[in-house]
């Protein structure tokens, strides 16, 4: 069952998505994203594909399953998929619903994802339940800020960003804590608003 | 840290540009008898929109949240700035812009103190 507000918030975001973040956010954060997604190993999922901007700084030859809940972000992330040197497929699927199996995945890899997620401690859950009992969760995302005056900034600007496309006052670290996982690791890239957090899948 | 010379001259200019803005704009709301405190209330929410739109202006070109965060922080301390002058002993156009400008180039240079300081391992 997909989310059909979320759906069609980001089926318009399509039109101007690699506008936005194609070349200036892109560039900045790509050595970033290399290095977090240079430690791809095994079946892994990565959530959410978008137009497939960040497939240029996966490595090659991985076995990557990528979903997204857009129509329109995976048509244009098609080519982008297609020219990948391994193994890699994107469906359509809304986190929250997914239909994999349990322990279907190695690791999972987020990008700027969970800024958006409508629910995000249920969405880390299915992510939980869709890795094997210790897969590692690999994510590169935005939150909101402790430092003055960046998180009033964040606070104050948020109610309309959310209806344009992501927030940008969550406590993701926490959500991954809730959501069950392990945080193993936190790394500031810009300030600390976008970070990389790894975190482990408990053994039962 | 950022080291690519590309980013740290978007970054300065993103920053000179949203400072003048929230300097400029600022001017052409707060009247010169204005108490200062207002002034400087009113200049910093309005210098932030000012900002935060600057940044987004130039966030295609030079990144999302290193864009738009110095952005919004040069104009609302720009706008607060150029609030105070204005409802103490009046401004003229040219030095708001200038006065804005040259606190957004602080602000930014407060940002990358922030970052080397926050950047890397969270313990």
């Amino acid at each position: 069952m997909i989310d059909r507000k979320t759906r069609d918030k980001w089926d318009s975001a399509a039109y101007v998505f690699d506008l936005m973040g194609g070349f200036g956010p892109e560039k900045r954060w790509k050595p970033h994203k290399e290095r977090l997604f240079s430690t791809m190993d095994g079946r892994v999922l990565f959530l959410a594909v978008g137009t497939g901007l960040d497939i240029r700084c996966f490595p090659p030859g991985q076995d990557i399953t990528g979903i997204d809940i857009s129509p329109k972000m995976l048509e244009k992330a098609k080519p982008r998929v297609a020219a990948y040197r391994g193994q890699m497929t994107a469906r359509l699927m809304d986190v929250h619903d997914m239909d994999f199996a349990d322990g279907a995945f190695d690791q999972v890899y987020t990008s700027c994802t969970f800024c958006s997620v409508p629910d995000p401690v249920r969405g880390l859950s299915a992510l939980r339940r869709a890795l094997k009992p210790g897969g590692v969760l690999r994510m590169f995302e935005h939150t909101g800020s402790r430092v003055f005056p960046f998180n009033l900034m964040l606070h104050a600007v948020n109610p309309l960003c959310r209806h344009l496309g992501p927030e940008l006052n969550r406590d993701t670290v926490a959500n991954v804590w809730a959501a069950g996982f392990e945080v193993n690791k936190v790394v500031n890239i810009f300030l600390d608003v976008v970070k990389t957090i790894e975190a482990t899948a408990p053994v039962a | 840290m950022e080291r690519r010379i590309y980013f740290i001259l978007g970054d300065l200019l993103t920053c000179i540009a949203a400072g003048a803005a929230g300097g400029r704009l600022i001017l052409l709301v707060v009247p010169g008898d204005w108490f200062v405190l207002l002034g400087m209330v009113a200049g910093t929410v309005l210098g932030m929109i000012a900002g935060m739109l600057v940044g987004g202006l130039f966030s295609p070109l030079f990144g999302a949240m290193e864009s738009m965060l110095p952005a919004a922080l040069s104009g609302m301390a720009g706008g607060m700035v150029v609030g105070m002058m204005q409802a103490t002993a009046g401004i003229g156009p040219a030095d708001a812009a200038w006065s804005g400008a040259a606190v957004g180039i602080l602000c930014l240079a407060f940002t990358y103190r922030l970052q080397a300081g926050l950047y890397g391992d969270v313990e």
